[in-house]
């Protein structure tokens, strides 16, 4: 692998990491505000108190896989499953 | 990159930790300082009596009522808070309703025993600094809150990775290992992350948590909705549990709150209120909410909510639910306001200890790179914020103090002017390292932050009367206790400044060559 | 209390430190039997849950847990350092907290 595909690959992982991280911890931590069998203000909470760890566990995931592809293509599909599952479990909103 | 898990790890570990390291650094060390906010508001306040005047909980609310009533009657929300153990004065805090001219929002500091605005220097004081260790300075609040998260979240990869990099965690629990270079300043990192692990922990994911409904807002919005209201019905459900009311529009004179407080007193104990906070006053639906009790790491205080018009009790605070306790008690560690003497001191050195562990990472990093990348611009460049940041930061934070003394009293914005100090002199000293070898930009700065430190108690003698001939024999330990750190730190200096000084057979010195 | 803590938590880690053959040869110019390391080990682990207890008396459940949390750091530090700089008066920091053990804060 030369030294320019090389960096465009970390250059990729980084982004995946940072955004595509941030996204599943939302969609994960969505997911859990609604399916949990809480107040609707604690389900938030819950949601947002873990939120972070999954964000973590992201990131640590996407450099420890063997390619950047395979990161991307990992997050990504990640994210689609848990939004998916939030949209299948959503309440009406109700503000 | 390839391969294996652990070096993997070890590449987040190093790059996510250098790229964030000096804006870390800058959020450890202000607010390590910041858990002596109070202790440092009164040294910078050297007006301020050397036995501060108190009064009862219902005098200093009745007082605060007088000036509110006064000078913000047509606010929407009043808050007070109440004099303590390490808050001398009675401060409010309003906000004007939003279709109102003029400032939004207002705040003032009383004194307790007169009901009368504090009239000492104005300064930035311990709250400056404990202010900038979350919203930074100058930047857009937005723009702070953002970039604070983003290091906070890298720190949290860094203790993770570093963790699993870490080969024998328990092995080399107690070494530390001097004057070998490289192996030292990786046993110093090692060291002072593992010896506060679960501070660092703790520091960080509820330093994330502070702002999580900022940060994860559309976890919120999923739940609420879009519009702007939504997360103030959040807000509600979570903290008030429904009792907010909306103003009603017809005016009603406001109860005592003297009588409120004082029953508030009765069931929690005399001096365990914290703070009221009165919505709509004036208006038929007037609340008053008096928190208070006991300290405590979950922050379990109690709430009290009454009719702002008859004083009539209407409900007490019942119990929390689980997963507000876990938010709360994450918020609690971390500010540590329970803390007493003895733990605040160790909170301070966990965090200082945190400080260090980011300076010793940042170092090593270059350590380890010297022979390999010395003469790479990359390599000068982390080498010269090293420097200025490393050791240019402390100065300007002393900086900061001196201008709190030096700056005449009086003068149009001088609280901001004493930030303006720190921050010049840290873009000073952020240049001079590009201007000079690396070791003697290290000396240089080493030994002047450990004659800035150290000089602050003589330059307080001079300038105050609060200094530590007085605050010593009087016992007055929370301003002699500045004072003393002072010197601390200053001796520490010039200890580092004095080993990076060559011919002392030092550590640091026969590792740093000059630059060229 | 939280003196008393503090020495416990020291003697704690002291314990766990000296059943390592590096720091028993800093600090004791000699290694120990196994029967010892072992000894030396499961004192210590006792030592620091013992101050565990004491943070606990001193200062209540939560903040006592927060409290110790606090002690162990300091104490390692404290134990890092000496090990480091002296390592043969490593016992020397616990005198100058026994005049304090036993008051009751």
């Amino acid at each position: 692998m030369t030294a320019k595909t090389e960096g465009a690959a970390m250059a990729l992982r980084i982004a995946v990491g940072i955004v595509g991280g941030y996204a599943l911890a939302c969609a994960v931590a969505i997911w859990i505000s609604y399916v949990l069998p809480l107040a609707r203000a604690d389900a938030v909470l819950t949601g947002q108190l873990i939120s972070f760890i999954v964000y973590a566990g992201a990131v640590l995931w996407v450099f420890a896989v063997r390619s950047a592809l395979r990161a991307t293509v990992g997050i990504s599909l990640a994210i689609l499953a848990f939004s998916a599952l939030a949209w299948l479990c959503a309440p009406a909103i109700s503000a | 990159m390839k391969g294996a898990f652990r070096p993997s790890m070890s590449w987040l570990h190093t790059w996510a930790g250098l790229v964030v390291g000096w804006v870390l650094f800058f959020i450890f060390l202000t607010g390590t300082a910041g858990y002596f906010d109070a202790e440092i508001d009164r040294w910078m306040q050297p007006e301020r009596p050397l036995i501060e005047q108190k009064a009862s909980a219902p005098q200093e609310a009745d007082g605060a009522r007088r000036f509110l009533e006064r000078q913000a009657g047509n606010a929407e929300r009043w808050l007070i808070v109440l004099s303590g153990d390490r808050l001398p004065d009675v401060r409010l805090f309003w906000r004007n309703p939003p279709t109102a001219a003029g400032a939004a929002a207002g705040e003032e500091y009383l004194e307790p025993a007169t009901g009368n605005p504090v009239s000492y220097r104005k300064t930035g004081g311990g709250q400056l600094l404990y202010k900038m260790h979350y919203r930074l300075h100058y930047l857009p609040e937005v723009a702070a809150y953002w970039l604070v998260g983003l290091c906070t979240m890298a720190m949290l990869v860094g203790i993770v990775t570093g963790v699993i990099v870490h080969k024998r965690i328990f092995r080399d629990f107690f070494t530390l290992r001097l004057a070998k270079g490289q192996r030292s300043w990786l046993d110093a990192h090692n060291g002072l992350s593992v010896l506060a692990l679960p501070f660092h922990l703790m520091i960080t994911y509820s330093g994330l948590m502070f702002l999580v409904s900022f940060y994860m807002a559309p976890v919120v919005v999923a739940s609420y909705g879009l519009e702007g209201a939504g997360r103030g019905v959040y807000f509600d459900e979570l903290f008030e549990r429904g009792t907010g009311v909306a103003r009603s529009g017809e005016a009603a004179p406001l109860a005592p709150l003297g009588p409120m407080v004082a029953e508030a007193e009765h069931r929690m104990g005399v001096g365990a209120v914290s703070f009221i906070d009165v919505s709509h006053p004036g208006d038929t639906n007037a609340r008053v909410a008096v928190t208070g009790g006991a300290p405590h790491p979950t922050r379990r205080d109690q709430r009290l909510l009454f009719d702002g018009v008859s004083g009539r009790l209407l409900s007490e605070s019942g119990p929390r639910s689980a997963p507000l306790v876990v938010f709360e008690s994450l918020l609690g560690l971390h500010e540590g306001l329970f803390a007493g003497p003895v733990l605040r001191w160790l909170y301070f050195l966990s965090g200082a200890m945190g400080t260090a562990m980011i300076a010793a990472g940042l170092i090593l990093w270059t350590v380890k790179r010297r022979a390999r990348a010395g003469d790479t611009t990359g390599f000068r460049l982390v080498e010269c914020l090293n420097i200025g940041t490393l050791a240019g930061l402390p100065i300007a934070l002393a900086a900061y103090f001196w201008a709190n003394r030096l700056i005449p009293v009086g003068i149009d914005d001088r609280a901001a002017w004493e930030g303006h100090s720190l921050f010049l002199t840290w873009a000073v000293l952020l240049i001079h390292p590009f201007l000079r070898p690396a070791a003697r930009a290290w000396r240089e700065q080493l030994w002047l932050a450990a004659a800035a430190f150290a000089l602050l108690p003589a330059v307080n003698a001079l300038t105050t009367a609060r200094h530590l001939g007085i605050t010593l024999p009087a016992g007055i330990w929370d301003l002699a206790g500045i004072d003393l750190a002072f010197l601390t730190t200053g001796l520490a200096f010039a200890a580092a400044a004095l080993a990076v000084t060559p011919h002392t057979g030092s550590a640091r010195a026969p590792r740093r060559r000059p630059a060229e | 209390m939280t003196a008393l803590s503090l020495l416990l938590a020291y003697g704690g880690f002291a314990g766990l430190a000296l059943a390592q053959e590096r720091h028993a040869r800093q600090a004791l110019q000699r290694t120990l039997s196994n029967r010892l390391q072992q000894w030396f080990r499961m004192s210590g682990a006792l030592c620091l849950s013992a101050a565990l207890i004491a943070c606990i008396t001193a200062a209540g459940t939560a903040s006592g847990i927060v409290l110790w949390c606090g002690v162990l750091s300091a104490a390692a530090v404290a134990l890092l350092l000496m090990l480091c700089l002296a390592p043969r008066w490593f016992f020397m920091p616990p005198l100058l907290l026994i005049p304090f053990a036993f008051s009751v804060t």
